[in-house]
């Protein structure tokens, strides 16, 4: 880790009177063992009496760095370190504040840099705020969007100032909220509602699950700007049972809003009026489509139903609705507060902003990150993920979750907007981008993928229902290496009816994963289909197991552990494995002391 | 405190093997030859559930026996099950007409029982003893009123539930439908859609395999093989000693530590697949 400082912003350093430091208390960083950073802190500072204010705060992104811990000094830099166990804080604590020595030489390898490249705006308040005070919510210039909203704003002004900013749908489509906004503010209607999407079923991606514990406020004041501007008193947030911190921050925040009066009737003295709930998602991946979303937090099974009507005209009860993701609100405020021409001034010509990503899998930085739109995959994965693990090849990048699709390595300069991703045969989805090397299947990727789907389809189309299950079937067959010649067109064609039949987004993009690894892969898939093989050795179905007689000891620890007897042989004869009875388990690869046994 | 159970029929060889299969499982087995005697017994010690056989020294014994449990307050809440060996469509006798709501009869099985069926039909069925059952049902009235008139309750009400139970109970969603006034298949319905929502008890503890894309890439799916493989039952069923209930679950949003796998509340990150024992034999 090399030595860096961040740079103090001019809000923090208004307070700065004392020493402070701040624990990543996120569910990442609980589970890496923040809270027993926390406490061991806490405990010392009290043992000796210290001036220091220990407070919480949400996740810096830093995944594979956790736990976090930022220490600031009166006039210091912010210095963020990483790795931290309850030793090391207790040294980072002697050493920085107490002997007030934070370039000590034993510090620095605990020292965290923030790549340059990133750009944070809806991470902004993430790693830096305590996400339980509203007051430090608003020390970092937070309700300020809200109140110039309130006092100066017509509806159409923050319609143009959005149109101006171009800001789009970070949930997945990419339409363009102020049109969305603009469609609910003109039906009349006696009741409008402003749905937050925070379903965030995509596996592998968890940014909204980040903002909504690192920074709820920044949610509510986006959804509070929308309801003054469609003309909407009422406020859903859906969000997963499965993000518990979530949910408790989220709620705290609320009452802490209603408290001072940004939430309630006639807010801060105005004609406008707004309150929020929050309903819990109970782990059904559809309902991140809006309209089973919608349906969901009506009660009952969330199936989606056919649009047109568009919810902005018909959704929640048949009232004009907006859904907004996460990310999409939390966008607003900063846009507000700045103005949409800064906002436009990031990014490329039809995507405009930053966009968060959850880069995971083979890369040897995971964590959150925020890039400017146009960033290419490379600068993504190399200069801000620091590369793949281990040095290997990287094979290709998947984004979009299950509705999307890869991306070769040959294609990794393609600069990232939503027009290029979709060109490419995959989407922007909600941001998770999965890193996979060389050792990584294609056809297992697709498998993986679809059965996902699969699993998640509501049943109430048939297309969706019955055309994933047989696509499946196809796939575990070339997994299994009984696969026929016409399967490879009978997968095309199944994608292609699911594609146009389906009802709704999951069951129409369900065939993305296979589409494009057949688009980029399709060398792959002839090597599963005609020669019965997996280049990268993740098939199991496709391996040979053979016993290398010159590495053999003889040992007879394989035969003992084959399932099937396939393997015979003592120490006089040689040991053989009869491939008619091997059922390709691998124990006898995994057993094997002296890697004997090939595949 | 072991749940009481009646047997009632006349045949020696039925109530042997019964009594050994229930008693086996943990109930305390009680048994009366005639209805009569049943009748006496169900008075005297007030079982929590009656396994009644249909036809005994005459074809509709066991139908009157039961229409006389409906008639006396002190026992009508006691379920009873009905046993019979005459087929349905000839000659299944019963009038439970008068007031079928108030006939404590819950089903009719048909002989030949397996003993799977039995056990089930015994689980899904038995009273809970009074301190129990009002524990169960007790707290629905309070989190119903607070929800009650707001739409689109449902889902917030049967979360409220599992946070108290860990899982949704029969006889809680008999009484919240009775208190919401809908359909129990409403109540239902939603339940079965919905992953998150169970309708048997979790084990002691729960694991949660995470088989998200980037555990996935890391081993998270043979990770869940080996566990189902280990403790012998399958994702979403709790191990026999009422131990384990393994879960795979799609990102617990600590991508950095994959593969990830939860137990309770404790997460263990980069976990080998044979570090697995060390880790189950924690657990108690």
């Amino acid at each position: 880790m090399k030595f860096s400082v961040r740079s103090a912003d001019s809000n923090a350093a208004k307070n700065k009177k004392i020493n402070k430091i701040a624990v990543g208390l996120s569910s990442c960083g609980i589970a890496a063992g923040a809270r027993d950073v926390f406490k061991a802190l806490e405990k010392e500072i009290a043992a000796q009496g210290l001036e220091v204010s220990l407070t919480q705060c949400g996740c810096a992104g830093m995944c594979y760095a956790e736990p976090l811990m930022e220490v600031s000094s009166p006039g210091g830099p912010r210095i963020l370190y990483g790795g931290v166990t309850p030793s090391i804080a207790l040294e980072i604590l002697q050493k920085h504040i107490v002997e007030a020595n934070p370039s000590h030489e034993a510090l620095k390898k605990y020292v965290m840099e923030v790549s340059p490249k990133q750009v944070r705006i809806v991470l902004r308040n993430c790693g830096v705020i305590d996400p339980e005070n509203i007051d430090d919510y608003i020390d970092h210039d937070g309700y300020a969007a809200f109140k110039k909203v309130l006092k100066d704003y017509s509806a159409e002004d923050v319609v143009e100032e959005l149109k101006t900013s171009g800001l789009r749908g970070r949930g997945g489509g990419g339409f363009p909220t102020w049109m969305k906004w603009n469609f609910a503010r003109k039906v009349e209607a006696d009741q409008k509602y402003i749905i937050c999407n925070g379903d965030e079923g995509d596996p592998g991606a968890y940014m909204d699950r980040s903002v909504l514990e690192g920074d709820p406020h920044s949610v509510l004041e986006g959804m509070m700007i929308a309801g003054y501007t469609v003309g909407a008193t009422k406020g859903f947030l859906y969000i997963r049972a499965e993000y518990p911190l979530a949910i408790k921050r989220i709620s705290k925040a609320i009452e802490q809003a209603r408290d001072r009066k940004f939430l309630g009737q006639n807010i801060l003295g105005t004609s406008f009026s707004f309150n929020l709930e929050v309903r819990l998602g109970a782990g059904a991946f559809v309902c991140g489509e809006e309209t089973a979303l919608i349906a969901s937090i009506e009660g009952k099974r969330g199936c989606p139903v056919p649009r047109p009507p568009y919810p902005s005209v018909k959704g929640l009860w048949g009232k004009p609705t907006v859904i907004n993701n996460v990310e999409t609100l939390a966008n607003i405020p900063a846009i507000i507060h700045n103005g949409g021409s800064w906002f436009a001034s990031i990014g490329t010509e039809k995507s405009k902003g930053t966009k968060v990503f959850a880069l995971t899998g083979k890369v040897k930085n995971t964590g959150l990150i925020e890039v400017p739109m146009g960033m290419t995959i490379r600068e993504i994965v190399y200069d801000i993920g620091g590369g793949i693990l281990n040095d290997k090849q990287i094979k290709a990048v998947q984004t979009g979750g299950p509705s999307g699709g890869v991306i070769p390595a040959h294609l990794l300069d393609t600069p990232v907007d939503y027009e290029n991703l979709q060109k490419l045969g995959s989407i922007m989805g909600s941001g998770g981008m999965i890193v996979m090397d060389e050792d990584d299947c294609m056809i297992d990727i697709a498998k993986f993928y679809l059965g996902f789907c699969v699993e998640e389809s509501c049943g109430k189309c048939a297309p969706c229902r019955i055309g994933g299950t047989q696509m499946l079937r196809i796939l575990e067959k070339i997994a299994e290496g009984k696969a026929e010649e016409d399967d490879i067109a009978k997968l095309r064609r199944l994608s292609l009816a699911m594609q146009k039949a389906s009802l709704c987004g999951l069951g129409q993009t369900a065939a993305n994963p296979v589409l494009s690894t057949l688009k980029y892969f399709k060398e792959e898939y002839d090597r599963h289909v005609h020669d019965k093989t997996c280049p990268a050795g993740k098939c199991r179905g496709l391996y040979h197991y053979v016993i290398v007689s010159e590495r053999c000891k003889r040992c007879g620890l394989c035969l003992r552990h084959c399932p099937a007897g396939a393997i015979t042989g003592s120490r006089e004869e040689p040991y053989l494995i009869h491939q008619e009875k091997c059922i390709h388990c691998g124990q006898c690869y995994e057993v094997c002391k002296f890697k004997a046994i090939d595949r | 405190m072991k749940n009481k159970i009646l047997l009632i029929d006349d045949d020696q060889d039925f109530l042997e093997a019964t009594t050994l299969l229930l008693e086996a499982s943990g109930y305390e087995v009680l048994s009366a030859t005639n209805g009569l005697e049943g009748f006496q017994k169900v008075k005297d010690v007030s079982p929590d559930l009656v396994l009644l056989d249909m036809m005994m020294t005459y074809e509709t014994e066991g139908a009157e026996t039961a229409k006389a449990f409906a008639l006396d307050a002190a026992v009508q809440d006691i379920p009873v099950v009905m046993i019979t060996g005459a087929k349905r469509d000839k000659s299944f006798p019963v009038e439970l007409k008068p007031d079928e709501q108030a006939l404590p009869v819950k089903m009719v099985l048909e002989k030949p029982v397996t003993p799977e069926r039995l056990l089930k039909v015994v689980q899904m069925f038995i009273r809970r003893s009074g301190e129990e059952h009002r524990q169960f049902v007790g707290g629905i009235a309070d989190i119903a009123s607070k929800w009650k008139g707001m739409d689109g309750n449902l889902i917030m009400i049967l979360h409220e539930i599992q946070n108290i139970h860990g899982y949704i109970p029969r006889e809680v969603s008999f009484e919240l439908s009775r208190i919401l006034d809908i359909p129990l298949a409403r109540i239902y319905e939603v339940i079965t859609f919905y992953n998150y929502f169970k309708l048997t008890p979790p084990g002691k503890h729960l694991i949660s395999v995470c088989i998200g894309t980037a555990c996935y890439l890391k081993g998270g799916a043979e990770l869940l093989q080996e566990l189902k493989e280990f403790l012998h039952v399958n994702e979403g069923e709790t191990t026999p000693d009422g131990l384990f209930f393994i879960q795979p679950v799609r990102c617990l949003g600590c991508c950095g530590l994959s593969p990830v796998m939860m137990i309770d509340d404790k997460i263990y990150g980069k976990v080998n697949k044979k570090d697995i024992v060390d880790i189950l034999s924690q657990y108690e």
